[in-house]
């Protein structure tokens, strides 16, 4: 699915996996966080990672700069197409779309909140080293230093007490679709689970517990095992 | 005792047996040979690391041997001819028909049937191919497959992408190709990929003109390719891009073929004649009489190959070197070693980066036979599938449908990096899936197959020697005595020892006893280690 299509649909409709389908969908539910997260508090936090470049500048469009009509010539966004919201924000004219509800208007009811000119210094524009800085959320140009984890997995990891020895009842994470993104991975270990039809995949959970306790992890293969031994228990 | 900590006891007593082999912390050896004759237990973790398991009356055979004998035996002859059966033209069926057809139009602006049609023609097609493929695998009986499999996984293209699709055809092709380039010429091999119509297709290499220039493969040779990222400049890509411009691809009837559909011809006018500067040597500008495909294959694209390895031979072959021993030896990203690395990469660069000696130095190496590396690593769904059915005996008519639901669809990678791998490959949705797919396999083990398989086994009459031997083959590191007396139990359903011996009377009572044992191993964690 093109970004476009995917901001215009799920803009006007609830987000199904129906509508997604077959693009990987991650889903968050914070989850036994004990006192922080009151137990019938359904809230749940929904991140939409769209792999590509957003054109940040012609989605908010800085219509007051002089700077940005200079370095634009040709495909910058002119102030009397903009869209003006609330005043002070000019919007790309497609955010404000025929669709019954669109981007606009959920800013406007105070349902969109917008961080923009997020980035950081000298961008990596290897495809791959800037996914991984953005997922990890650290900025490093060094090629020698793997970047293995996420930003949301290492805030998990640390904020539920006793993780990964003690998991919290229900899954922290969830991902739909496709193998467990960076995003969710954290040095203690994953910190979300991945399914593509919840229907199946508690089918398949029934008496998947290896009941082995962990080996020790002073080998490669200690290690490994162990972290094969936590699947199932996630 | 309760299970638990039966388990814990069984897990730390570890009294091994059997003369299976340990796991060890450090590994305490290099790059020279290891000349010890092969155990069983070191030819299974060969064939498991290197082709994709075996079965045990093969891995029995070939024990006693060196391993530079059996490593040279499976990493065959240089040109292994074309694949047998080939994937002929009357394979290519119309998914409706199942009539041999060849689409060649382009769906592109036809009617919205003849455009699903196409389509649908693609899908049924990659399908077959890859149910083709991995059923070769399956049935290889040398490394030929899994190491054109390790080469189609570094020259990553994808069959669905960007909202179009890989025709099959140019993915066979590419196959082919590799398969034969598998342990050659890395240079020739690099060549090869670059003016291939599935790579020129696939990284926009056909959109790669003069004054409009597509960085797209010329970045992705230097950073995913060759050296990896952080040996070139911007300026660097920039100028591999205009040394490419030129090529273009050919996937239908309504375009220019004139090496035939599926192939890659060279449109002089698209070519930029100018002077490239690329890692600081020159190639120097062309007049228009020598603006040929030959001239500019062998001067331009050759040479800014031969550049890459001149100027950075030490990154090239750190890069592939690194690349083989997470394939080979350990998966994860940060327990590289780089000592090691080093080592094999020297190997490489005095071979003139010829592939053979680099993997043969690796796999017959101590290190490789180290016990500290042995169950290191997370097979992957190929490995999963394949080596199951190899080891079982038994085979699966859509192992495509398998490894997909487990995150590896082949041929289509997530994107040009190739698949993540190691603990990627392990996740709440693929695990269920393995676990399924074991359970499957092994219902699907006859009466007469179960028999057959038990008797593979050395001593299989003696309770105790049978389990140890099972485990051995399926599980990469000894297991305690405790677990060893857990899967007895599941064998004899807690019946004491002397029944195994009326069961094997029985067959259908030794095969049931059998898929009992099978379905308590597969249950482990190291079930999916190798």
């Amino acid at each position: 699915m093109k970004r476009r299509t995917f901001l215009s649909t799920t803009a006007a409709a609830a987000v199904g996996t129906q509508v997604l389908g077959g693009i990987p969908l991650k889903a968050f539910s914070p989850d036994g966080l004990g006192d922080r997260v009151q137990a019938e508090d359904d809230r749940i936090l929904i991140v939409i990672q769209m792999f590509g470049g957003n054109d940040g500048l012609n989605t908010i469009v800085p219509v007051d700069d002089p700077q940005y009509y200079k370095i634009r010539p040709s495909i910058a966004v002119p102030k009397v197409k903009a869209v003006n919201v609330l005043s002070h924000i000019y919007m790309h004219p497609s955010l404000d779309s025929a669709a019954p509800y669109n981007l606009k208007r959920m800013f406007e009811d105070g349902r969109l909140a917008i961080v923009n000119g997020i980035g950081y210094e000298n961008p990596n524009l290897s495809h791959f080293r800037s996914t991984d800085i953005w997922l990890s959320g650290f900025n490093s140009q060094d090629p020698e230093k793997n970047l293995v984890d996420g930003w949301l997995g290492r805030y998990w990891s640390n904020r539920i007490s006793g993780f990964p020895a003690v998991l919290p009842p229900d899954p922290i994470a969830v991902q739909i679709g496709g193998s467990l993104s960076m995003l969710l991975r954290s040095p203690k270990g994953d910190t979300g689970i991945a399914l593509t039809d919840p229907q199946k995949f508690f089918e398949l959970g029934a008496g998947l517990s290896p009941d082995m306790d962990p080996m020790p992890e002073d080998t490669r293969y200690g290690k490994e095992f162990n972290y094969v031994r936590l699947v199932p228990e996630q | 005792m309760n299970r638990r900590n039966l388990f814990t006891s069984m897990v730390r007593a570890s009294r091994r047996d059997g003369g299976a082999l340990d796991a060890a912390p450090v590994v305490q050896a290099g790059l020279e040979p290891y000349t010890t004759p092969l155990t069983l237990d070191d030819v299974l973790h060969l064939y498991r690391r290197l082709g994709y398991a075996v079965s045990m009356p093969v891995a029995t055979s070939h024990v006693g041997k060196q391993a530079s004998v059996l490593v040279e035996e499976l990493l065959g002859p240089e040109d292994p001819g074309d694949p047998s059966p080939d994937m002929k033209f009357a394979q290519w069926l119309d998914p409706a028909t199942q009539m041999p057809v060849d689409y060649t139009e382009n769906p592109n602006g036809a009617d919205i049937q003849t455009r699903l049609a196409i389509e649908g023609w693609w899908k049924a097609n990659h399908r077959s191919l890859s149910n083709w493929w991995l059923a070769s695998m399956v049935k290889d009986q040398k490394a030929i497959e899994s190491l054109t499999m390790f080469w189609m996984s570094h020259w990553a293209t994808q069959f669905s992408f960007d909202e179009t699709y890989m025709v099959p055809q140019m993915h066979y092709r590419q196959y082919k190709m590799l398969r034969r380039r598998r342990l050659g010429s890395f240079q020739q091999m690099t060549l090869d990929v670059t003016v291939d119509n599935a790579m020129v297709f696939y990284l926009g290499g056909t959109y790669n003109e003069v004054g409009k220039p597509n960085e797209n493969y010329g970045r992705e040779l230097l950073e995913l390719f060759t050296t990896g990222i952080g040996w070139y400049t911007e300026g660097d890509v920039q100028q591999a891009a205009r040394v490419l411009t030129g090529w273009k691809t050919s996937r239908f009837n309504d375009a220019p073929a004139p090496k035939g559909i599926y192939n890659t011809w060279f449109d002089a006018n698209r070519h930029d004649t100018g002077a490239k500067e690329f890692l600081g040597v020159t190639i120097p500008a062309r007049t228009v009489d020598n603006n040929t495909e030959y001239q500019v294959l062998n001067e331009e694209v050759l040479e800014l190959i031969k550049i890459i390895l001149r100027v950075r031979p030490d990154a090239v072959a750190r890069f592939i070197s690194r690349k083989a021993y997470l394939h080979f030896i350990y998966s994860s990203k940060n327990d590289v070693d780089n000592a090691f690395i080093n080592d094999l990469a020297a190997e490489f660069r005095s071979s003139d980066f010829t592939i053979k000696p680099l993997l043969k130095k690796l796999l017959t190496s101590q290190y490789f036979f180290d016990p500290a590396i042995r169950g290191a690593q997370i097979k992957a769904p190929i490995d999963f599938v394949v080596g199951l059915q190899r080891q079982f005996g038994v085979e699966d008519l859509d192992p495509q449908f398998w490894i997909e639901s487990m995150d590896q669809s082949l041929m289509n990678p997530p994107n040009v990096a190739g698949w993540p791998g190691y603990h990627a490959w392990m996740s709440t949705n693929s695990y269920p899936r393995r676990r399924e797919f074991a359970r499957k396999l092994i219902d699907a083990m006859t009466d007469t197959r179960a028999n057959a398989f038990i008797r593979e086994f050395n001593k299989y009459d003696d309770v105790a020697a049978f389990v140890l031997g099972v485990t051995k083959f399926l599980l990469p590191v000894a297991v305690s005595q405790a677990r060893l007396d857990f899967y007895k139990n599941a064998l004899l359903e807690n019946q004491p020892d002397y029944t195994w011996g009326e069961k094997l009377q029985v067959p259908a009572a030794a095969a049931r006893a059998m898929r009992e044992l099978l379905k308590a191993i597969a249950k482990a964690p190291d079930f999916q280690l190798c």
